[in-house]
């Protein structure tokens, strides 16, 4: 391992900011902070654990001047690399900064510190018959500062959307130790630039997020849900596209292909139907009975018409359990596979699903590799998972080869290479097929100006 | 040098991808990263690929670990953190060797049963003779020199033990429909003998001839998972001998620990493939009395105090049982049993855990705590007599008006004989 290359008189100042106990440079404690959800990992200097925002002001500013970096993290769970320290320097754990400062159900507004977990936001938001509506499937764990970083997503996202539409107001330090606050407790909010844009998504970048404001809207009141099957990923993915275009708006829509199947009934024994080529998994919800029944009526039209080969619907609670365990335990399901699995989330324009479906089934038996489907699919994206073992060199080659042919093809279909998991240094290369030079550039000139000495989380895609 | 249980972990080592769910079950994270079991397995893999010492670190986080194994039910690999954390703290207790105390304790007491209970018979009436109070006494504020809390709850030491108060064989009160070996554990043999007590009268309201094998000796649960394999094995053997003498139906348990080691650990983690067949037979008390009661069975308890139900760890996650033994207390008592919240989140006590990490087992508890204060019960039953007396401890730290009993005893006194 390397030795830390920051001085002791750093340290000593580090130790002044956070009090000493909240400055980790062991061994065993840097290896831990070395790591995030996805593989690769960098073994930082140091970590540092502020409790406030002033904390984190005064770490900015000495790293500002003595040119060390510093990298944002919330619970590690990000699959894109975002909070590993790709040069060293120190990890800003901002974990003890967990505390729900206000909740107001007028208003309808949740304020929390970023080290909150968001299952935590949700819960309590739910108590007083509110939703918080970005489910991240590390949403047990994972913190908000790091959902707002990643603008993380998750199954609810063609409905409602992800958390950026759930930020009113944020506030953060800039790399060079400024407070700043952007956005206002209200429905709208014009006044200047719109930095909680520019700090949602920016992965750590451009500053480190201390408070958020977020959003909450009524909790839905009756929920009807429905399993589909179909003869393959690529006729289910057209019935997803095709509900969506009848102006039918699910809560949730998902799709499961016949790999991913087999390994969930393996593993949970649910009895689904295996012979199946996919399943569509649908929920609609919302605040008034005859809405939803004409939701799902509307939506099981669309689905017949689209070639299902049976429809089950979910009339009580425990049916209607069951049918989402199987959407529940996919990922358990596929990471018991094999050792290895990699989780990618290309998202595609909805009519292009059924195509994107089918390049990624060539995509694996051309490369010769296991990759499950999965996602959500009515919001066009999908999560192909690789399976694999990752001490198997020559497979890993072919891995590597299918990751950018499944990038070449969401680009190809007018998509993105990351719907919800972010670009990090694990797509870096990517994103510039992407986005395109120029708007690299204008991203680096915004990168420079905001951190000039490029101390906040360096190496990642700008 | 690798200790051996750490390098032949390899293929678990290999399936943690690292997500980061256990986090949100483990109940001794507390946010920093090295807490968790994640960091757990992480570490386990630097020691095998010499990216890190076997030094004191390592030792602390192995070794901070209450086996409760929430962290393996939360993980979507199959890894068990816990299983890892406990091969890690064999490793080292092959190289270094046990702390004194302990040393003492597994080759010593825990396999000379006569002496431990004539030992803490003495204790007792040293406690009696010298008319020592045991909540107020000055001695206890010599209790943090050791690391533990001034307000200590210890049980009762030197009551007459289960075995000296039972013979080898006890009759039904009814025919004899069926013959079980009840396997008490060192707990409802020595300290709450009540609970030994009430599982024998309920077996034999039941109609099982109960046999009581007074050479039984500790099940080895904390002896293995201080790290000590060795010991262990030799205690497990012991009890082996002694049951596989015996032509019963099954092997009854009231300690969630005891059911889970001798039904799987005897033969997983030990490695004795003899303990096989006795592991089949094990059964939980509560799952006992669910099969063997007739309808109709167990009648309404005449009591007015609300009760809620705390899951034994062992019980729940190693033994599966948690349905069972809520249907019986709701049998027994109707609305009057109310579940909390986080009713499946340990109490802390993981046996020797809580007198070597004293802080941070009061820490798990405290939730605990809040959580019986919120469910408005008066009264909290559970299925592991170590969980008793963790909560019963943590009732008295926190000046709570609670009490904390055995499942059995609530279910002895509903069912008609």
């Amino acid at each position: 391992m390397k030795t830390p290359s920051l001085s002791s008189s750093v340290i000593q100042e580090l130790q002044a900011i956070v009090g000493a106990e909240h400055v980790l440079t062991s061994d065993a404690d840097r290896i831990c902070y070395a790591y995030d959800g996805q593989r690769v990992e960098r073994v930082p200097d140091a970590v540092v654990r502020p409790i406030d925002a002033d904390q984190i002001s005064r770490i900015l500013s000495l790293a500002n001047a003595q040119s060390f970096p510093v990298v944002p993290r919330g619970a590690g769970t990000g699959l894109s690399g975002g909070s590993v320290a790709s040069s060293g320097g120190v990890v800003l754990d901002v974990t003890r900064m967990d505390r729900i400062i206000e909740i107001d159900e007028g208003n309808q507004h949740m304020v929390v510190q970023p080290g909150v977990i968001a299952a935590v936001i949700a819960s309590e938001a739910e108590k007083r018959g509110l939703l918080y509506p970005p489910d991240p499937g590390s949403i047990k764990v994972s913190t908000i500062g790091g959902n707002v970083a990643e603008n993380a997503g998750g199954l609810r996202a063609g409905k409602y959307g992800v958390t950026r539409n759930y930020l009113m107001q944020l506030s953060a330090v800039a790399p060079t130790g400024e407070h700043l606050t952007s956005g206002a407790r209200t429905r709208k909010c014009v006044a200047g630039y719109d930095l909680v844009s520019l700090m949602c998504g920016s992965e750590g970048t451009l500053g480190v997020i201390t408070e958020v404001s977020l959003r909450l809207v009524p909790m839905p009141r009756y929920r009807k849900s429905m399993m589909a099957t179909f003869a393959s990923a690529a006729a289910a993915g057209q019935a997803v596209a095709n509900i969506v275009a009848a102006g039918v708006v699910a809560g949730t829509l998902e799709i499961i292909d016949n790999f991913t199947l087999r390994v969930i009934e393996d593993y949970a024994h649910l009895g689904l139907p295996t012979d199946a080529g996919a399943l569509v998994l649908a929920e609609f919800d919302g605040l008034v009975e005859c809405a939803v029944e004409e939701e799902w009526r509307l939506g099981t039209k669309a689905l017949t018409e689209s070639g299902a080969l049976s429809i089950q619907q979910a009339d009580d609670a425990g049916e209607r359990d069951r049918i989402w365990q199987a959407r529940r335990v996919a990922l358990a399901a596929l990471s018991r596979a094999k050792p290895t699995s990699i989780l990618e989330d290309v998202t595609v324009p909805l009519p292009k699903l059924a195509e994107m479906i089918e390049r990624v089934e060539s995509i694996g038996r051309e490369q010769n590799i296991a990759v499950g489907t999965f996602g959500h699919a009515g919001d066009g994206n999908l999560h192909p998972t690789i399976l694999t073992d990752e001490r198997d060199e020559d497979e890993m080659k072919r891995v590597e080869a299918a990751i950018e042919q499944l990038f070449a093809a969401a680009l190809e279909l007018g998509g993105t290479v990351s719907g919800e998991h972010g670009i990090g240094f694990c797509k870096a290369r990517a994103l510039v097929g992407e986005v395109g030079e120029g708007s690299m550039e204008v991203m680096r000139r915004i990168k420079r100006a905001l951190d000039p000495n490029g101390i906040l989380n360096p190496g990642k895609f700008v | 040098m690798i200790p051996k249980q750490i390098a032949d972990l390899d293929e678990a080592l290999a399936n943690c991808m690292k997500c980061g769910f256990c986090k949100a079950a483990c109940p001794v994270f507390v946010g920093e990263e090295t807490t968790s079991p994640r960091a757990k397995v992480r570490l386990a893999r630097a020691v095998v690929r010499g990216e890190l010492e076997v030094g004191g670190a390592f030792k602390s986080q192995m070794e901070r670990c209450l086996n409760c194994r929430a962290c393996a039910d939360e993980c979507p690999s199959g890894v068990e953190p816990n299983r890892i954390a406990l091969a890690a703290r064999c490793g080292l207790v092959e190289k270094n060797g046990l702390p004194l105390l302990k040393r003492a304790i597994f080759s010593g007491g825990l396999k000379h049963p006569r002496a431990m209970a004539l030992g803490m018979r003495l204790l007792g009436l040293g406690q009696h003779v010298s008319a020592v109070d045991l909540q107020n006494n000055p001695l206890r504020y010599l209790l943090p020199i050791i690391g533990l809390r001034k307000d200590k709850d210890f049980p009762a030491l030197g009551r007459r033990s289960l075995f000296a108060r039972l013979p080898e064989v006890i009759e039904p009160t009814c025919e004899a429909k069926i013959t079980v070996a009840y396997f008490p554990g060192c707990a409802a043999n020595l300290i709450y003998p009540e609970i030994g007590l009430a599982t024998v009268r309920v077996l034999g309201k039941l109609g099982a001839r109960v046999i009581l094998p007074h050479d039984l000796v500790c099940c080895s649960t904390p002896v293995f998972n201080s790290g000590d394999i060795r010991d262990a094995r030799e205690l497990a053997s012991r009890n082996i001998d002694v049951l596989s003498g015996i032509d019963a139906d099954f092997v009854v348990t009231s300690c969630g620990s005891c059911g889970l080691t001798i039904s799987q650990e005897w033969t997983e983690l030990l490695g004795l493939s003899e303990a096989e067949p006795i592991g089949r037979k094990v059964i939980d008390i509560s799952e006992f009395v669910a099969r063997y009661t007739p309808d109709g069975g167990l009648k309404a308890v005449d009591d007015t105090r609300i009760v809620t139900y705390h899951d034994s760890c062992h019980l729940r996650r190693g033994m599966g049982v948690h349905a069972t033994p809520r249907q019986l207390l709701k049998s027994a008592l109707g609305d009057r049993f109310v579940d909390m919240e986080l009713a499946d989140r340990c109490c802390g006590g993981g046996g020797t855990f809580s007198i070597t990490h004293p802080e941070l087992s009061q820490t798990v508890a405290d939730k605990k705590m809040e959580c019986v204060a919120m469910s408005g019960a008066d009264l909290v039953a559970t299925g592991c007599p170590a969980c008793v007396m963790q909560l019963r401890d943590s009732l008295v730290h926190k000046k709570m008006r609670q009490r904390v009993i055995h499942t059995i005893e609530i279910i002895d006194g509903a069912l008609r004989s």
